[in-house]
């Protein structure tokens, strides 16, 4: 038999409950069974592949329910062995989609968010809205989709007022920093099994490299135009680019269709590397590139921009016939069917100017 | 005497007398001072308290000195690595001459280095040779009482009303020059990280505001020429747009209107001949969208929204409370380019920012004087002066000599 607390931590595993719940099993790593372990290292090597994840378990009984409780709580621990940013932001994304994918009825939302938050930081009494959070409480957890933006939710007194269609995305973005978050402990003292794991794991790490990156299957940073070089250089020499330097290189490379993870890979090179605010940051301008309002704000900036934020050096001939990073690559990596008119364009259009 | 020993003697009789307002954890902010015309020569100093601040106040005398928004769980590291940011005031800083008010015409001017043209106003590039200007610039009441209602707006609007700070909570202070700064500190301010500072920094300004997240509907022109939307009643950026666009179609004239949404003044006046029965609409959450030529009618009303309703929001410097490592002119100071005090503000309805801050009252100095236009200060006006040698009181010499335009005689 299986209970409704059982049901939800496995659910909801980064909950107070779930805690609670694992507490009571006693967990002892050394009884852990070794199938259970094979499990887990399958799991963490999946996500580490970004192979596509199911975390339903087949059917729902005490026994299946408490594994897979076991398998996030040791796959959580081998992960922070690993000290890997992508895996972190994998393993906290895989769960919080799964959380977000069984958040169905009203009132499981309604216990979630009386685990997760204090009386006192939430609020019944605005028509129209469901609930209100307290605005620090709120900002806790960095949006990550357009519409949790502080901006684009409305306040009073305070409070941060969510809908029937915002408040179980918030509680996904909830799930996602709670479980990344978890990882901020010390992982000295875990069982050498699992050092082996995560060992496995790093080494398995998959890294999609955009196509656009590829010139006959390979890498061709060496084709960015001077200023972008200039940026992942400073990095490289473990620098962190300023607030600028940081929006155009991000911009950058999103613009030529590089994933986060590849980016993040990029800035993981500096020692001045912060993850929270790197993956928020570049989440952040992942979402406002494309974006429909506002999106000029944030794509790559053009050569001007560049000019103006003192982030254009080493200028080189080519340099003379574009006006922004992106049509630099392309030239270079040999866009020229589309190119050619395009740059005809801008150079006629800069000469007027 | 020259200049800046004359100042740095009148500085130094100041702090001798007088007591710097208590700066909240002091010992874990970095502080920065600079000398005459330069508002930053070094920074990473510390204080471990208000008197070795004061101290240092008097011994050394800096004439600019700025305090950190941030707090240091190291205070004596170098990088900001190893300084370790711990936490942070939020501040909001309003300065008249990012408000272009018209007085600027009369009492600013600039001058070309490099071909010598020079004229009347806040111009930053040349029109005739596009070189980089030498600006002049000066306060007056109305340009400093235009700084005093934006802030007054942000923090009706934005702080106590949307963001639910207490008045307590807020520290306002004259910058000692041309404007106003705003320090909110409390303990839900102190544990926010940067990326919540983004957060509410673009609240205040509309960075990003998304039209369907406030309740605008995806338009079905097929089905009808008008589509949901927020309402002027709704909470906080969603009332917001809605009163905006009641209040610009009310005030708009054909000619603006449109230019707003790309059509022809012709269609302009037949539109505004329903300016009722569109206001009507927007008040019942039915947005009119017929005449909106673009793909998208909905960005065009969330970027006028944005552009009437955060008037006063847009013009925060927004780098300023997003950039958590930037230093403040420590409140209670003097400012180094007036000589002003750079004051807390108690009650802003009769603050006198030309006068309150006044620092030296009492004495005279025979300065000469290259140029200056008229200006009141301290109750009095003075000027317009073209290369004039007189005996000014302290105050106004002091003035003067602060902002480059004087000699001591
Ligand atoms: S000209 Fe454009 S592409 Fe070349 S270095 Fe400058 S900003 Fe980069
Ligand atoms: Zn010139
Ligand atoms: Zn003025």
């Amino acid at each position: 038999m299986w209970s409704q607390d059982l049901l939800f931590s496995y659910e909801y595993p980064f909950t107070n409950e779930a805690r609670n719940t694992l507490t009571s099993f006693n967990l002892v790593f050394e009884n852990v069974p070794k199938a259970e372990i094979e499990e887990t290292k399958k799991l963490v090597i999946a996500i580490a592949k970004k192979k596509k994840i199911d975390l339903t378990v087949q059917e729902n009984s005490g026994d299946t329910l408490k594994s897979a409780l076991v398998r996030y709580t040791l796959a959580k621990i081998i992960i922070g062995v690993s000290n890997s940013e992508q895996l972190k932001v994998r393993f906290a994304k895989e769960y919080s989609d799964f959380s977000y994918s069984r958040l169905k009825s009203e009132k499981v939302i309604m216990d979630l968010l009386t685990d997760l938050f204090d009386v006192d930081s939430l609020s019944f009494d605005e028509k129209d809205y469901l609930v209100g959070i307290r605005l620090e409480k709120y900002l806790k957890y960095p949006p990550r989709e357009k519409t949790l933006e502080l901006v684009n939710r409305n306040l009073k007194n305070g409070y941060v007022y969510l809908t029937k269609q915002s408040l179980p995305l918030f509680l996904k973005n909830v799930a996602y920093w709670e479980i990344y978050n978890s990882f901020d402990k010390d992982y000295s003292k875990a069982p050498h099994t699992f050092r082996e794991i995560a060992k496995e794991a790093k080494g398995a790490i998959y890294i999609p490299v955009p196509k656009i990156f590829l010139t006959k299957g390979k890498l061709t940073p060496e084709k960015f135009p001077p200023c972008i070089r200039a940026l992942s250089k400073s990095i490289a020499e473990g620098n962190m680019p300023g607030h600028f330097g940081n929006i155009a290189l991000t911009t950058f490379l999103l613009g030529i269709g590089a994933p986060v993870d590849f980016i993040l890979e990029t800035y993981k090179q500096s020692a001045k590397f912060d993850p929270k605010v790197a993956t928020y940051q570049i989440q952040y301008l992942a979402g406002k590139t494309g974006s429909r309002t506002g999106s000029e704000k944030y794509s790559a900036p053009s050569c001007k921009k560049m000019q103006d934020w003192n982030l254009c050096v080493n200028r080189d001939p080519l340099c003379e016939k574009v006006s922004h990073p992106l049509s630099y690559y392309s030239a270079k990596i040999g866009n020229f069917k589309k190119k050619g008119k395009a740059d005809e364009r801008k150079v006629v259009s800069k000469n007027k100017v | 005497m020259n200049e800046k020993s004359f100042l740095k003697t009148k500085f130094r009789e100041y702090y001798l007398k007088n007591r710097i307002p208590l700066l909240p954890r002091i010992e874990q902010r970095e502080f920065g001072v600079g000398d005459f015309k330069k508002k930053i020569t070094s920074r990473h100093l510390n204080f471990p308290s208000m008197n070795a601040l004061k101290d240092y106040l008097v011994m050394e005398t800096p004439l600019h000195i700025s305090a950190s928004v941030a707090y240091y769980g190291n205070v004596k590291g170098r990088t900001m690595d190893e300084k370790q940011w711990v936490g942070t005031d939020l501040i909001f800083e309003f300065d008249s001459d990012e408000l272009n008010p018209p007085c600027m015409e009369t009492h600013d001017s600039w001058r070309c280095p490099k071909c010598k043209k020079a004229g009347h106003g806040s111009v930053r590039a040349c029109p005739e040779c596009g070189s980089k200007t030498l600006l002049d610039s000066w306060v007056c009441h109305q340009c400093l009482n235009a700084a005093r209602e934006q802030m007054q707006k942000l923090i009706d609007d934005f702080l106590l009303s949307d963001f639910g700070f207490e008045k307590k909570d807020l520290s306002l202070n004259f910058s000692g020059n041309r404007g106003y700064h705003i320090y909110i500190r409390n303990d839900v301010v102190y544990n926010l990280d940067k990326s919540a500072i983004v957060e509410l920094m673009n609240y205040v300004t509309g960075r990003n505001l998304d039209p369907i997240s406030h309740g605008f509907a995806e338009p079905d022109f097929s089905k009808s020429q008008k589509t949901y939307g927020p309402k002027p009643t709704d909470l906080g950026w969603s009332g917001r747009i809605a009163r905006s666009a009641i209040d610009y179609i009310g005030k708009a004239d054909a000619k603006s209107f449109a230019v707003d949404f790309n059509i022809s003044t012709q269609m302009a006046h037949r539109i505004l001949d329903r300016k009722e029965e569109m206001v009507r609409g927007i008040e019942s959450g039915l947005w009119p969208l017929d005449f909106v030529k673009t793909k998208n009618p909905l960005e065009i009303w969330a970027s006028l929204a944005q552009r009437f309703a955060a008037r006063s929001a847009a013009e925060v410097d927004a780098q300023v409370t997003s950039d958590v490592r930037k230093i403040m002119r420590l409140p209670g100071s003097l400012h180094g380019a007036t000589g002003l005090i750079a004051m807390p503000v108690k009650d802003l309805d009769r603050f006198d920012p030309l006068k309150d801050p006044i620092a030296f009252k009492g004495g005279s100095t025979k300065i000469n004087v290259s140029r200056a236009p008229e200006f009141t200060l301290g109750g009095e006006t003075f000027g317009p002066y073209e290369n004039k040698t007189l005996e000014l009181s302290d105050f106004a010499a002091v003035y003067l000599i602060a902002k480059g335009v004087a000699v001591i005689v």
